[in-house]
């Protein structure tokens, strides 16, 4: 684009240049007409009026063709020589006008006017701040990339951030290491598990707990006395510690903990299993000898009086059985390996029959007869307990309908629940369907739920009990007493039974103020309108000093230990003489 | 405020209005032609010769005015093209003598010994130029499409294709340096160029280093995050306040290079530069002079610098010292022609103290 803009005066000559984008040679103090091959038509132009600017094609010196405008002003003209390529330079070209009808009449212009000369200040003060921010910018950004690489380091360096002892990952390498590099010495993997933890950051905070946590990992650290001890905090409370063995050893530890618990200033009493796994067998992995010694340290839970157990042959084969069992339980489910027994629910004054109790069982044919102690607590960690249950109510209901379509006496029978199965958003579905697949009427089975699983704070699990209060089904509550309810789960719970343990019997015989308690519960439930039935009843002096107490209904040794479906049948169900 | 040396000294400024009282007496043409403002325009003229002249006699240079008159014939030739060569030769001859007769009445006697030979040494050089048969071909580098192409931006006053075109060209993969030293400086030149023959108008002049600054600091993310290697440089301009783009190349090709840079932007008194370098103990300190008339200014600091600071190394440069070879007289460590040889000295310096 050639853009030129300028002040001349009526001569001709350049008094004041704006623009110049192709550098014609026409500046300040020469006469325009230098420019231009065509005087004469040049001289022809500047004769007519301007006033409203004139425009005409000339020829440059150097034969290029442009534009001409020339446009009167008081005593000058302002000229315009211009010529574009494409029309993408018309907006240029605009400019260069706009700037040019713009300039006012300048006289005596410093080399540097003030206004250009302040602006030009500001804009390099501008940069230079740019610039420092740049600066800074990039300063930041490495001091980021720095702090990165050093929380990596940190988490590198094995430690862990609360306590400051080693890292599960660290502690198992390291172990490993000291039991391949000392294969002559003996070792024990001791583990330490705070009894209740969850309920010292419940009611204290967890600041309190992390606390309580660093104190232990502090105490712990004491046993740090040779360079092939090593400890660390695996789970939220949970420590390892690997240490050589001696014959002291576990009195010491468990002395150091109770010692440190017992003295811990926390409104709370503390205590702490402590498991120990026997190093012997090298050929296990340090992780494997941490959950043995942690199993051990699970089998004294809830046990105040033990202090620590060392894991034994017992616990390994009742692992290695639990493992067993968990392979075989889908097949032995489809093969109907598991079965439904039953057991009788009795008035105590005259034996009469009120119901029976479901208990599963399970004959397997490998290791025969399996107590429900022993795959019951594994089904339901594993999650398979639902399976079960599903099949054991179904079960039943196929019993009762059996009974009615052979004209069979039939009773209610109460099917456990275990908690799990509440996490199953298709139970009330499930157990609405098969009492309709099977013809029945709901209060024929009765539904019975374990005390602790109220307790453990479940507002889902009581609408789900309402619900199914509401289809028609009896709620029982099992294991009454067992658990720590209060008078508010007590009001409010929605129950129809009431199971009162054994075990709360047992002790209330020696002890006059259980025994008012007993009273209480059973006049309570009494007012409350729900039934009592006395679980575990096994001596008739039991079977006396309940019906003294107000409670009518038992359920027990004493009555008819759990037994077959046929057994049930022919001893309650069948009149004899009849059929 | 000015920028010109012999503000403070009277006797100049009258040999000044002097000189210019006497052109236009002795020319008629030129009384008749020149308007106010072509007058005020000559008036600046004289008076930047007379400075340069009084600039070489401070810093004792005679070297200096001599390759003044060289350039300005050169820049007057194609300016006056209305005039042959020789015509120029004897109108600047006839300047200078001018002078020298002028001389007489304002400045002390003692003084002329020296301002003769200086004037003889300008005769002398015009004389020569104008002998040369061709005139000095324009300087041609590598870069030249990219300095033409930028040019034609900045003159276009299209301010999204300059700002484009430097980062195209590191796209293109041009070294920062060369892009800094050859393509924006040389391009900053010849602009420079084109307002002292009055091709362009100031505020073009303006415009474009304005530009230009803004176009460089898009690469401010890029330059800033290469690794440090733990060398601080302090740089900074004395005298000029508008002319920090050479000070600023320096700064930001040695921060492309890992140092660190405190940049104290222009006309920074001596004070500032002596507390700056107390409080950050650089290892180099950069001065940057664009205009001779400040190289006084230059010496004078220096001298305060070294005597607090003895050891510290220091390096100028600037458009300011390419008509001379003083700093070899100043205690300076070294000049270097551009930012490029600066970094290439101070990498060589600093190699044995990692």
């Amino acid at each position: 684009m050639i853009g030129y803009a300028a002040i001349c005066d009526h001569h001709g000559y350049v008094k004041r240049m704006i623009r110049n984008t192709a550098l014609l040679p026409a500046v300040e103090g020469q006469n325009i007409r230098n420019l231009f091959l065509e005087e004469e038509k040049l001289d022809d132009l500047l004769s007519q009026d301007l006033s409203y600017g004139v425009s005409i094609r000339m020829k440059l010196r150097t034969e290029k063709e442009v534009f001409l405008t020339v446009l009167s002003l008081d005593s000058s003209y302002l000229i315009l020589v211009y010529s574009i390529q494409s029309l993408e330079q018309l907006p240029q070209l605009v400019e260069l006008i706009l700037a040019a009808i713009h300039v006012p009449e300048v006289i005596g212009q410093d080399p540097y006017g003030t206004g250009y000369y302040e602006i030009q200040k500001l804009n390099s003060q501008l940069i230079n701040y740019q610039r420092s921010l740049g600066k800074s910018n990039a300063r930041l950004q490495t001091l980021l990339e720095e702090v990165r690489e050093a929380k990596y380091t940190i988490e590198e360096l094995e430690q862990d951030t609360l306590t400051g002892l080693l890292t599960e990952k660290a502690f198992y390498a390291k172990a490993a290491a000291v039991l391949e590099q000392n294969a002559d010495k003996t070792f024990d993997v001791i583990a330490v598990d705070i009894e209740q933890f969850k309920i010292v950051n419940d009611v204290f905070g967890t600041k309190t707990g992390d606390r309580l946590l660093i104190d232990l990992a502090i105490c712990l650290l004491d046993l740090k006395t040779n360079e092939w001890t090593y400890i660390t905090r695996a789970r939220a409370d949970t420590f390892f510690v690997l240490l050589p063995h001696t014959k002291t050893l576990y009195e010491e530890v468990n002395k150091k903990i109770v010692d440190f618990l017992e003295n811990y200033p926390l409104p709370m009493r503390l205590q702490a299993k402590m498991g120990i796994y026997h190093a012997g067998n090298k050929e296990l992995i340090i992780a494997r000898m941490c959950d043995r010694a942690l199993m051990a340290a699970e089998s004294i839970k809830g046990n105040y009086n033990a202090k620590y157990a060392v894991f034994d042959n017992a616990m390994h084969d009742k692992m290695l059985q639990e493992q067993k069992i968990i392979n075989t339980m889908v097949e032995s489910l489809n093969r109907g390996d598991f079965c439904v027994y039953l057991q009788p629910k009795v008035v105590i004054e005259t034996g009469e029959l009120i119901g029976a109790e479901a208990l599963v069982r399970w004959i397997h044919p490998e290791f025969g007869f399996i107590m429900p102690s022993d795959f019951i607590p594994a089904f339901e960690k594993n999650g398979f307990i639902y399976s079960l249950d599903l099949y054991v109510w179904k079960k039943c209901c196929e019993m009762l309908r059996d009974w009615k379509q052979k004209g069979i006496r039939t009773l209610p029978i109460s099917v456990n629940i275990s908690r799990i199965d509440f996490y199953h958003e298709s139970l009330p579905g499930m157990l609405i369907e098969f009492i309709r697949e099977y013809d029945l009427s709901p209060e024929e089975l009765h539904l019975e739920i374990t005390e602790t699983a109220y307790t453990k704070d479940s507002g889902q699990l009581l609408a789900i009990i309402e619900r199914l209060r509401r289809e028609g089904f009896i709620i029982e509550m099992d294991d009454f007493g067992s658990g720590y309810s209060s008078l508010n789960t007590l009001s409010e719970l929605p129950i129809d039974v009431m199971k009162l343990d054994l075990k709360f019997l047992n002790q209330a015989e020696q002890n006059l103020r259980r025994q008012k308690v007993l009273e209480c519960a059973v006049h309570l439930a009494d007012a409350l309108q729900v039934q009592v039935i006395a679980e575990g009843v096994e001596t008739k002096e039991q079977a006396a000093f309940l019906k003294n107490m107000g409670c009518f209904h038992a359920q027990g040794y004493l009555y008819g230990r759990p037994m077959s479906e046929e057994t049930f049948v022919t001893r309650y169900l069948t009149v004899p003489g009849r059929d | 405020m000015s920028l010109l040396m012999m503000e403070q000294n009277p006797e100049f400024n009258k040999l000044t209005s002097e000189i210019y009282a006497c052109q236009l007496e002795n020319d008629q043409r030129l009384r008749e032609e020149l308007d106010d403002r072509a007058r005020q325009k000559m008036y600046q003229d004289v008076r930047y010769n007379v400075d340069f002249l009084y600039t070489a006699l401070k810093l004792q240079d005679d070297g200096l005015f001599g390759k003044y008159a060289r350039w300005i014939y050169q820049l007057l030739c194609p300016l006056m093209n209305y005039c042959s060569r020789e015509r120029v030769r004897d109108i600047m001859v006839e300047h200078y003598e001018l002078i020298r007769t002028c001389m007489g009445k304002h400045i002390p006697r003692e003084q002329h010994p020296k301002l003769n030979r200086l004037l003889d040494c300008a005769v002398r050089a015009t004389i020569e130029e104008s002998e040369r048969s061709t005139l000095a071909a324009p300087f041609k580098g590598k870069y030249e499409g990219q300095v033409e192409e930028y040019l034609g931006c900045l003159l276009q006053s299209d301010t999204k294709g300059a700002m484009s075109l430097i980062t195209q060209y590191v796209k293109d993969g041009i070294p920062l340096n060369d892009i800094y030293v050859e393509i924006v400086t040389e391009t900053m030149r010849r602009i420079g160029d084109l307002w002292h023959r009055h091709i362009i108008s100031v505020d073009m002049e303006h415009y474009s280093t304005s530009i230009t600054q803004m176009a460089l600091a898009q690469l401010y993310p890029f330059i800033f995050g290469q690794k440090r290697k733990g060398h601080l440089v302090l740089v900074a301009c004395v005298g000029s306040e508008l002319h920090e783009l050479g000070a600023r190349t320096v700064a930001d090709i040695f921060e492309y290079n890992g140092w660190d840079s405190i940049y104290l932007g222009a006309a920074v008194p001596v004070e500032a530069l002596e507390s700056a370098i107390a409080e950050y103990s650089p290892d180099l300190i950069a001065l940057s002079v664009t205009m001779p008339q400040h190289l006084p200014l230059c010496r004078e600091a220096i001298d305060k610098l070294r005597e607090l600071f003895p050891r510290v190394r220091i390096a100028v440069g600037g458009n300011a010292f390419l008509y001379t070879d003083i700093w070899k007289e100043w205690n300076v460590d070294i000049y270097t022609r551009d930012a490029r040889e600066l970094i290439k000295w101070a990498e060589k310096e600093w190699e044995s103290v990692r």
